[in-house]
Parts: structure tokens; C-alpha cells; sequence
């Protein structure tokens, strides 16, 4: 008999506090980021809404609420799910109690921040990546703590091998920093304002890599993660199958960071890159589904549960809704579908289909689940508020995005329809903009339900919080400490490669060791980025200059500045597609050559509004601009813009252009130094000529000199018109 | 799929957990099943990468690419060349189409309206329903201020972006909206001029 001692048990507790202040801020933040998002559906609906403050109009409120639904109400659901779940799969406590809390309170730092930045008009205007500087390098900050917070508990943890559920989490860990820090690369022109290193197509390129792989790695691994741990924990059920979590998770990591380019198809951006955008797209469709069948497969032999635990309810519809996404997703990447549906609204229904479906419910049912276990509470306080909050939401997203599908199908056709003599069959823009507006009114009433849902969860929260006990019971565990890692395993002299590989035996080993998963996740994203980002920049063929295409003069940079901060491209493109009914409606199609001076890009990703690339060419009218921003209502009787008079009352301020220019000439923009040093003297002579152009029309317009709408006008004026001074043109 | 055909009766048993299907492993007490992949998922996935290589083929090799398709749709629309005068016994001609004058509509609407209006009452451009007119005297001079614009005024010029035949349309449709009532007319600019005449 042997006589060995038992490996010593040790004692811990795990953190739940934390847990706690991550739902409270999940819930919260869940709240007014739906709040301000029926908002901007209402502006929508009616101009009105914009409140006639150029805080709230939809340029600068529709990324408040991109921003607060994707970083503060799944962000914080993220890490919620990642401190509840990764210290119960490692048998341990949180690497560090202070790490945990300057995480927390830092996220919500940075969120707060967001919330008074992007109302003040201070924007990078690259989509989900709005935010400054400064607050870039904040997040930077609390990313790496956080990190180094959930990397130091995989190293003190108890259980040898990681649970599939964290490798989802490091893969989200490894994937954002990586994203967020190329593409947050900057020339600092001031205290709040940076211009992008990269300009044009290649900036879209890079923006699009990031847009795209945000929704990878912060709206689906991490909840993919938390599926992992909250559904089979709900169920009481194993998981489907442990294969194919192995090869969905390396599949989706692998494949995933390719297909940003699908963002871009039509555009300026090289044909090759849009294609491997396309084939990539379509190759993720099983990954995705890989990750549906083992929730929805999980239940099996357990529906039973589901028709009567509204968590599991929660569970089923948002997996379901997942698999649908990733469904479409693949479907629009596909060039001949996306020449209908991109710049539509089929790309907002999707996308909400994605969010308030996937997202929204499988945070819900999370949150549902951890209520009565975080404040010990036996069960939340108003059980049938969930039932109900479920039935709300359900309606909700269906009366959501049913009608915005059709807005989006009706866009697209009508933008594309010629009558029998070959003439646009609705030549004015504003016809498919006016026969939307019944649509967006079902938006509205869709998206109230889902809050009034969110509202349920929140009160819901409060009344459990408020039956918690006056002191909350820390429980004690009790496991072994961690074992030395086993030698890999060995391949069998008897089993071949391949049925080898398809054993996943090899797998088991890469679990117990966490540093060299992460090492590999790390390969796996960085080298598929690499193999298109590398020949994107060093390929010359691909951004073919054009000698007519000039830099901005500096009063056209301050005015694109003005573009850039009311945030105008979330509903203007500038960005002509080579299609006979875009040509016909907006002008020559754009080429890659013509965005070169463009730090940031402003291709935009919707219409709501006409495309403005070539409306240099097409309105060259100082008059006009002056009056149509002044009230777009006074000159187009349905627009749905808001109006702009601020910009008629605010002075120019030419003392930041020579700062500015300096940092545009660092990123390589040709001004001289002379041109530096003499930025505002040349912008107030070219707002003089603007001036006198409207007062050719109007004598009282002199009242208008030196005031911020000069800069715009003198933007929009140039917008597109370099290439009608060019002798030749590479046609693509 | 069978999970489900299965009751969904909350009162009818849950389905015992296979425990010969089990991995030996369990986290936290989640469990996970050894069931092998799907054959159909398998199938799928090898078809979504294979389809990489015909499709490659096809736009980049054969050259069915996203310009060649625009080029092709071009041609397809583009009438044999000119076939309009913008004389003006030819826009007077012209005016008296209707097929021709809705044609004309429709190049108005979207390119001239955003400043004329859509009926020709002027807003930031002048109106174009009354006799007073500021760089036309006869109706000829009505395509040569859309092709050449007026630049110093704001006005487009639309040679490069309208082919000619459009340029006679719009013309032809611009001279007939003289003497419409439209709902809101600027007031008059310019000197008044002749009727129209094919002289």
C-alpha cells in the first residue's frame, strides 16, 4: 500500500464584488446607450428630434449610442462574464483585488469620458473608434491591466487545463489590443484632435480591419465565452461537443480577421483585397455555426427547461439569433448581394439583428442567472418581470428589424432603378428617403419595447440588490494546488497523422498550457492581418496617383475638420461605386488616387443622406450651402438633416490651422514649411472669396465673415473636383 | 433533427445524460460530450473554402470583374452617339414631344432642381418659369448655359457630367416651363426677352 499523503488542499474565496459592480454597470449603461438609440431612431423619423442643439443632432448623438451599446453595455457584460466565470473554471480568486478595481473603474472612466466627448463634436470619425487620443491611450491603459490581471490568474489557477470558454477569452484579449492599437495611430494636432497615419483607401482599409474584427473579437468570442459557461451552467446539460469547440474556436480566430475588406467592396480599395474579403466572409459561415450547434445542441433532451426557465428562453433566441447573423453576414460579403445592400439600412437591420438579439439577449440571461447568485438572494425579486422582459424584446428586435429590411430593399432598389428610356426611375434622392419614413416610425416603436425590456431588467436588479443580506457570505473552496503539466502528448507509433490530428488528443495538451495558446491565438491573428495589410501599403499599384489630386488648402482642412466633428459621414458616403446607376446619379466613379491627402477617410458606410463625393462638381453654389445648412428644410422641403446654424455664429478660429497643417505634413501631406507658418493667413484670404461670393447674392451675408461656415463651404465646394482638371485618369 | 421532435412538455422527463459519451474532464461542473462533428457541417465547410478557387478564377482570371461588369453596363445604355440638335428649331421640336419633354423632367429633377426647384420657381438659382432672364436672350443660349454654367454665380457647368442628349432634354424641358405657375416663384432677375422662336 502506498503511503503518499494526499496532495494538500488549498483554501480560497472568489472575488464576487466585482462581479457585482460589472452588472450594475452592464445594466446601467445597457439602459441609456437604448435610451439615446430611440433617440437617434427618432430623428430619423422626424428631424425635430435633433432638438435644435448641435449637441443632440444624429451626427454626433449616432455614435454616443454605438459607442455606449458595444463598449459600455457589452463591454462591461464581457468582463461581468469573464470575472464571474474565469475564477470558478481556474479554482481561483482574481490575480489581483486592485487590478480588478482599477479595471472597473477605469472602463467606467473612459465611458464617461465618451459621453461628454462625442456630443462635443471631438471624434477620429472612424467608426467604433471615435474616441481622441487621450482616451485611446486610456483604454490602452486599463486593456493591459486587464490583462495582465486575467493572464496573472491562468497562472496562479488550480485546474490544469483552460475550459473553452477561456480560450474565447484570450483570444478577445490578444485580438483587441492588436486592433485597437494599429488602428489608433495618430499625428496629434491638438489637446482633442488627431489625424489618422494612414489616409484614403488605405486608412479605409485599416478602419474596416478593425471595424469588422471588433464585432469578432468584442461582440462574438467573448460571447461566445460567455455561452459557453452560462448556458450548460443554466441547463444542467454537458456541452455538445468538445471537437467541435476546438475546431470552430481555431477556425473562427484563423478566418475571422480577413474578411474586413467585405466592408469595402465596390469602393477604391484593390480588387484582390476585396475579394479575399468576400471568400473569407463565406467561409465563416460554419466557424459561426459551429459555435450555434453547441448551444443549441447542448439543450438537447432539455427543451423541457426552456419552455419553462425565461434564462434559457433568453439563451435559445440570442444563440438562434446568432446563427442567423452569421448566416447573412457571410451572404452580404458576397460582392453581387452587397451591390444592393450596402449603404442601406439591411446593413443597420443586420447588425441589430446581430446586437439585440445575440448580444443583448445572452447578456439578459446572463445577468438573469447571476442576480440571485451574486446577491445571494435565492431567486431575483420579481421572477416574472423576466418572462415578460423576454416577450418585450422578442417583439422588439422582430418589429425592429422587419421593417428596417424592407427600408433597406427598398433603398437599394430604388437607387438602382431605371425606367424604360434608360433615365433614373427616381432622380431625386429625397423620393427614397420620404417613402422610408413609415418604416422608421415601426424602428421606434420596435426599439421602445426592447428598453421598456431593459428598464424591467434594471428595476429588476435594484429590487434584488435591495433583499440582499446585510453582510454577504464569502464561501471557502477547497482544491489542490496545480500539478505540473503532463509531457505533450505523443502520437501513437500506430495512429496516423491525420487520424491523430482528427482525435484533437494533441489539443488537450495546449490546454494546460495557457502561454503557448495565447502564443498561437497571437500567430493566428497577426498573421492573417499581415498577409493583407502588408501588401496594401507596399503594393504601389494599388493607390494609383493622380498629379491633378492636390492637397486640401488650410481653410479646406479646417472646414473638413467641421465635417469630421458633426460627424456627417454617418449619413453621407463620399464614395461613387463603379455602377452605371451611381455614375448616372452622383457622377464619375471614385478612384483610389483621389482620397491620397484624406487623413482620416470620410467613405462613410450609409446614405441616408445623398452621397457627397462628387459635390464639388455638382453644387458649386456658396448660396446655396450657406442656406442649406442654415435649414436643409428651406431648400428641400422633406430633408430629414438636421439644421446647422451654429456654424453660421461660430468665428473661424485660423490660430489651430498652422498646428494643424504641421501635423498633416508629418504624415507626409506636401505643405512647406512657408505654407505651414502661413496656414491661417491663406485660409482667411480664401474665406474672404467665399464671402464675397455670397454676398454677390446677398448683401447681408457680410455678416457671416469669418465664421465657421465659410471653412465648410469652401470644403464642399472642392470635394471631387480634382480629377476634372487631370489629363489622364487610371481607370481603377 | 430529432432534439427537436422531442416533447416540450415541462412536465415530461429530461432526457438522462449520456455518460459513455462523456470526456473525462469537468470544469466548475460543466461537462462536455465526445460527439463527433456533424457530417453536414463538415461538408458545408469544406465547400465554402473550396469554392474560394472556381470563384477566383472567374472574377480574377476571366475577368469578370466588378469594372468589366460596369463598362459593359455602360455600353449597354449609351445610345449610338449624339442624336439631339440644340438648335433652336431642334429644342423647339423637342418641346413639342411630351415623351421627349418627360425625359427632359427627369434630368431636371435630379440635377437642377436642388436649386431651381423641381417645378422652376428658383430658390438659389434664378426662376425659370417667368420672361425675365439673366444669360439667355434666345433659346439656343439655353444649352450653352448648362454645358459652359456660371461658374461666378454658382451655377454647375454640366458638359462632362450630362452627355449631350441630355443637355438638349433638359434644355428643351428648362424653355418649356416659361409661362408655369409654380407654388413658390422667386422673384424676377434679368431683363425680359423675346418669346421663344425656331428663327
Amino acid at each position: 500500500m502506498s503511503t503518499e499523503s494526499q496532495p494538500r488542499l488549498e483554501r480560497f474565496s472568489y472575488d464576487d464584488d466585482i462581479v457585482r459592480k460589472f452588472v450594475f454597470a452592464t445594466v446601467l449603461w445597457g439602459a441609456v446607450g437604448m435610451l439615446v438609440g430611440v433617440l437617434v431612431a427618432l430623428q430619423l423619423a422626424d428631424p425635430a428630434f435633433n432638438l435644435g442643439l448641435k449637441w443632440t443632432s444624429f451626427g454626433r448623438l449616432r455614435p454616443l449610442h454605438t459607442n455606449a451599446v458595444i463598449f459600455a453595455f457589452a463591454g462591461n457584460a464581457i468582463f461581468a462574464a469573464v470575472y464571474y466565470s474565469s475564477q470558478r473554471l481556474l479554482k481561483t480568486r482574481m490575480f489581483s483585488d486592485l487590478l480588478s478595481r482599477i479595471h472597473f473603474w477605469g472602463w467606467q472612466a473612459i465611458i464617461l469620458s465618451a459621453a461628454l466627448t462625442l456630443p462635443l463634436g471631438i471624434t477620429q470619425s472612424r467608426e467604433y473608434a471615435e474616441l481622441e487620443w487621450p482616451i485611446d491611450i486610456a483604454i490602452t491603459l486599463v486593456w493591459v491591466v486587464f490583462a495582465i490581471n486575467f493572464f496573472g490568474t491562468l497562472k496562479i489557477r488550480r485546474e490544469r487545463h483552460l475550459y473553452v470558454a477561456l480560450w474565447f477569452y484570450i483570444a478577445t484579449i490578444v485580438a483587441i489590443a492588436v486592433l485597437h492599437i494599429f488602428n489608433n495611430l495618430w499625428a496629434i494636432a491638438g489637446p482633442f484632435k488627431s489625424y489618422s497615419i494612414y489616409a484614403g483607401a488605405q486608412d479605409a482599409f485599416m478602419q474596416w480591419w478593425y471595424g469588422h474584427n471588433a464585432v469578432a473579437f468584442f461582440l462574438t468570442t467573448p460571447f461566445l465565452g460567455l455561452m459557453y459557461y452560462f448556458l450548460p451552467k443554466a441547463a444542467d446539460r454537458p456541452v455538445f461537443s468538445y471537437k467541435l469547440s476546438i475546431l470552430h474556436f481555431w477556425s473562427l480566430v484563423f478566418i475571422y480577421i480577413w474578411a474586413g475588406p467585405h466592408h469595402l467592396h465596390y469602393t477604391a480599395i484593390p480588387e484582390w483585397a476585396s475579394t479575399l474579403g468576400m471568400l473569407f466572409s463565406v467561409m465563416l459561415w460554419m466557424p459561426s455555426w459551429g459555435g450555434m450547434l453547441n448551444g443549441l445542441l447542448t439543450l438537447r433532451g432539455a427543451w423541457n427547461k426552456v419552455a419553462a426557465d425565461p434564462i434559457l428562453k433568453f439563451f435559445v433566441v440570442g444563440v438562434t439569433f446568432y446563427g442567423m447573423s452569421t448566416f447573412e453576414g457571410p451572404l452580404l460579403s458576397v460582392r453581387a448581394v452587397n451591390s444592393l445592400s450596402h449603404y442601406t439600412d439591411w446593413t443597420i437591420a443586420h447588425v441589430h439583428a446581430g446586437a439585440l438579439g445575440w448580444v443583448g439577449f445572452m447578456t439578459f440571461g446572463m445577468v438573469y442567472w447571476l442576480l440571485p447568485r451574486l446577491f445571494q438572494t435565492g431567486t431575483v425579486a420579481k421572477p416574472k418581470w423576466m418572462e415578460l422582459h423576454f416577450w418585450l424584446g422578442t417583439i422588439g428586435i422582430l418589429l425592429y428589424i422587419v421593417p428596417i429590411y424592407a427600408a433597406g430593399l427598398t433603398q437599394g432598389l430604388m437607387w438602382r432603378a431605371f425606367d424604360a428610356d434608360g433615365y433614373l426611375k427616381y432622380p431625386d434622392f429625397m423620393e427614397t428617403v420620404t417613402v422610408l419614413i413609415p418604416m422608421y416610425w415601426f424602428r421606434v416603436a420596435g426599439g421602445l419595447l426592447y428598453l421598456i425590456g431593459a428598464v424591467l431588467c434594471t428595476s429588476n436588479l435594484f429590487l434584488t440588490w435591495k433583499k440582499r443580506p446585510a453582510k454577504y457570505e464569502e464561501q471557502v473552496f477547497e482544491a489542490p494546488a496545480l500539478t505540473p503539466a503532463k509531457p505533450a502528448a505523443e502520437r501513437p507509433a500506430n495512429v496516423g497523422l491525420l487520424s491523430w490530428f482528427t482525435s484533437m488528443d494533441w489539443h488537450r495538451a495546449w490546454e494546460g498550457r495557457p502561454l503557448k495558446f495565447s502564443l498561437w491565438v497571437g500567430v493566428a491573428v497577426v498573421s492573417a492581418s499581415l498577409f493583407e495589410i502588408v501588401p496594401t501599403f507596399v503594393v504601389e499599384s494599388n493607390v494609383a496617383t493622380i498629379a491633378a489630386v492636390k492637397p486640401y488648402t488650410p481653410l479646406e482642412v479646417y472646414g473638413r475638420d467641421i465635417y469630421i466633428a458633426e460627424g456627417c459621414y454617418n449619413c453621407h458616403s463620399q464614395m461613387v461605386r463603379p455602377m452605371h446607376h451611381e455614375t448616372e446619379r452622383w457622377g464619375d466613379y471614385s478612384k483610389a488616387g483621389e482620397f491620397v491627402y484624406d487623413h482620416p477617410f470620410q467613405w462613410g458606410s450609409r446614405r441616408l443622406g445623398p452621397d457627397l463625393h462628387r459635390v464639388g462638381q455638382r453644387l458649386p453654389s456658396a448660396t446655396w450651402h450657406l442656406r442649406h445648412m442654415r435649414n436643409p428644410q428651406d431648400i428641400s422641403e422633406n430633408s430629414i438633416m438636421p439644421p446647422y446654424p451654429h456654424l453660421l455664429e461660430q468665428d473661424l478660429d485660423y490660430g489651430v490651422i498652422p498646428r494643424r497643417l504641421r501635423a498633416l505634413a508629418s504624415l507626409g501631406v506636401p505643405y512647406t514649411d512657408a505654407e505651414v507658418a502661413g496656414g491661417a493667413e491663406a485660409a482667411k484670404a480664401q474665406a474672404a472669396e467665399i464671402l464675397d461670393e455670397l454676398v454677390q447674392d446677398d448683401p447681408g451675408a457680410s455678416r457671416y465673415a469669418d465664421k465657421d461656415i465659410l471653412a465648410l463651404i469652401a470644403y464642399l465646394k472642392r470635394l471631387g473636383t480634382d480629377i476634372t482638371k487631370a489629363a489622364e485618369v487610371p481607370q481603377r | 433533427m430529432t432534439e427537436t421532435q422531442e416533447p416540450r412538455d415541462p412536465n415530461a422527463p429530461e432526457a438522462p445524460v449520456d455518460q459513455e459519451l462523456l470526456r473525462a474532464h469537468e470544469y466548475d461542473g460543466i461537462r462536455e460530450y465526445d460527439n463527433p462533428l456533424p457530417g453536414w457541417w463538415k461538408m458545408l465547410f469544406w465547400a465554402t473554402i473550396l469554392f474560394s478557387i472556381p470563384y477566383t478564377i472567374w472574377y480574377h482570371v476571366l475577368g469578370n470583374d466588378i469594372y468589366a461588369a460596369y463598362e459593359d453596363e455602360v455600353a449597354q445604355a449609351a445610345p449610338a452617339g449624339p442624336t439631339l440638335e440644340t438648335t433652336a428649331a431642334g429644342l423647339m421640336a423637342l418641346m413639342e414631344d411630351p415623351l421627349q419633354l418627360e425625359k427632359g423632367r427627369k434630368i431636371f429633377e435630379r440635377n437642377c432642381a436642388a436649386c431651381h426647384t423641381a417645378d422652376g420657381g428658383g430658390l438659389v438659382g434664378p426662376n425659370l418659369t417667368d420672361d425675365h432672364w439673366i444669360d439667355v436672350r434666345r433659346i439656343e443660349d439655353i444649352p450653352e448655359v448648362v454645358r459652359k454654367g456660371v461658374p461666378a454665380k454658382g451655377m454647375t457647368p454640366w458638359q462632362g457630367i450630362l452627355s449631350d442628349d441630355e443637355i438638349a432634354l433638359v434644355s428643351a424641358y428648362v424653355a418649356s416651363l416659361r409661362g408655369t405657375t409654380p407654388a413658390n416663384p422667386k422673384e424676377p432677375q434679368g431683363e425680359v426677352i423675346p418669346p421663344w422662336s425656331a428663327e
